[in-house]
């Protein structure tokens, strides 16, 4: 055996050997691998965030009847009709009884509610439609009272937001 | 001198644990709330004044014969706009949101929309006590029609009178 191969030898024992060492250090399993589920969640999130709508109120005063309907959808000022109250772009305007009738304070006009009408004149973008979410316990009198407040405040053009069956 | 552990060792990294611990209760927390709904927006029209109380019958029933309408009352339908359409569809019991014929008033609607293949308008008119959720599917009804599976435009202008 030569000097040279001999040193060789050393170097390769000495090598496996720092590898051993450097083997026996490290735990199996240093880190908990949380990079795929942080994609899942993070798609999930993703997903229900987009899906989810601000405007579909899931309250009992408010059920919109469901009803073959194709879709299509336009932006708008929101007025919700619910059983308890009317609430126009999340601001209650008018309190009804909890059956969809108006409380006794209320005296609707030929025009119909004088209150109502001058919230609906006073919205913003009066060239959009008036997006009308009504509950389906609601009686027409009430809704009839609401189109005739809407038409004296210069709103002609709504659309009824029923839940589609389709 | 303290001796720093292998992990110290390997740099500040972005700490990611709160924040997935955010997004797993998140998660079901929105899974749990999620309600799936198709929403659909109905255009209507109006509101139009009804004449339908008014005292002067008789012009109003020949004005009827030309004007597609259809009446929501105590006792059910009643179709104007086709002399030879027999107008009254009455509910099948008493009448609530689940009884009134709907079938009955679709096939109406076809019939009228044949008789009016030009007309785009439907007069709907009903009275106060009925609820909305007869007159949405009215409304849908005179809009499309489905019974073929496939949705056929009928009358895609309701217009909804008010009676005073």
């Amino acid at each position: 055996m030569t000097a040279a191969t001999g040193g060789v030898d050393r170097r390769r024992a000495a090598a496996a050997r720092k590898e051993r060492r450097a083997r026996r250090r490290l735990p199996e399993n240093p880190y908990l691998q949380i990079t795929s589920m942080t994609d899942m969640f993070t798609l999930i999130l993703a997903f229900l965030l987009t899906f989810y709508d601000p405007n579909v109120v899931d309250a009992p005063s408010l059920v919109l009847p469901a009803v073959p309907a194709s879709a299509g959808e336009k932006q708008g000022s929101r007025l919700e009709i619910r059983t308890d109250a009317i609430v126009l772009n999340g601001v209650r305007v008018l309190s009804l009884d909890g059956h969809g009738r108006y409380l006794p304070s209320t005296t609707p006009d030929s025009a119909g509610v004088p209150s109502l009408r001058s919230d609906l004149a006073a919205l913003p973008n009066p060239g959009q439609p008036l997006l009308i979410a009504c509950d389906k316990a609601v009686p027409y009198s009430v809704v009839g009272d609401v189109l005739s407040s809407a038409h004296a405040a210069g709103v002609d053009d709504y659309r009824f937001v029923v839940e589609s069956t389709r | 001198m303290a001796r720093r552990s292998g992990l110290e060792d390997t740099g500040p990294g972005l700490d990611l644990i709160p924040m997935l611990s955010v997004v797993v209760h998140l998660v079901p927390m929105l899974l749990l709330s999620v309600r799936f709904l198709a929403l659909s927006q109905v255009p209507a029209r109006g509101p139009v004044v009804s004449a339908l109380d008014a005292p002067d019958k008789g012009s109003l029933s020949e004005q009827s014969k030309k004007v597609v309408s259809v009446e929501i009352d105590e006792m059910g339908f009643l179709v104007g706009g086709s002399p030879g359409l027999d107008p009254r569809i009455p509910c099948k019991g008493p009448c609530a949101p689940g009884t009134y014929d709907m079938d009955a008033l679709g096939q109406a609607l076809v019939t009228l929309k044949a008789a009016h293949p030009d007309e785009n308008r439907v007069v709907i008119a009903p009275t106060g006590d009925v609820s909305f959720e007869v007159v949405a599917a009215v409304m849908a009804a005179a809009r499309e029609d489905w019974s073929s599976g496939k949705a056929r435009a009928l009358f895609p202008e309701p217009l909804l009178a008010v009676r005073k």
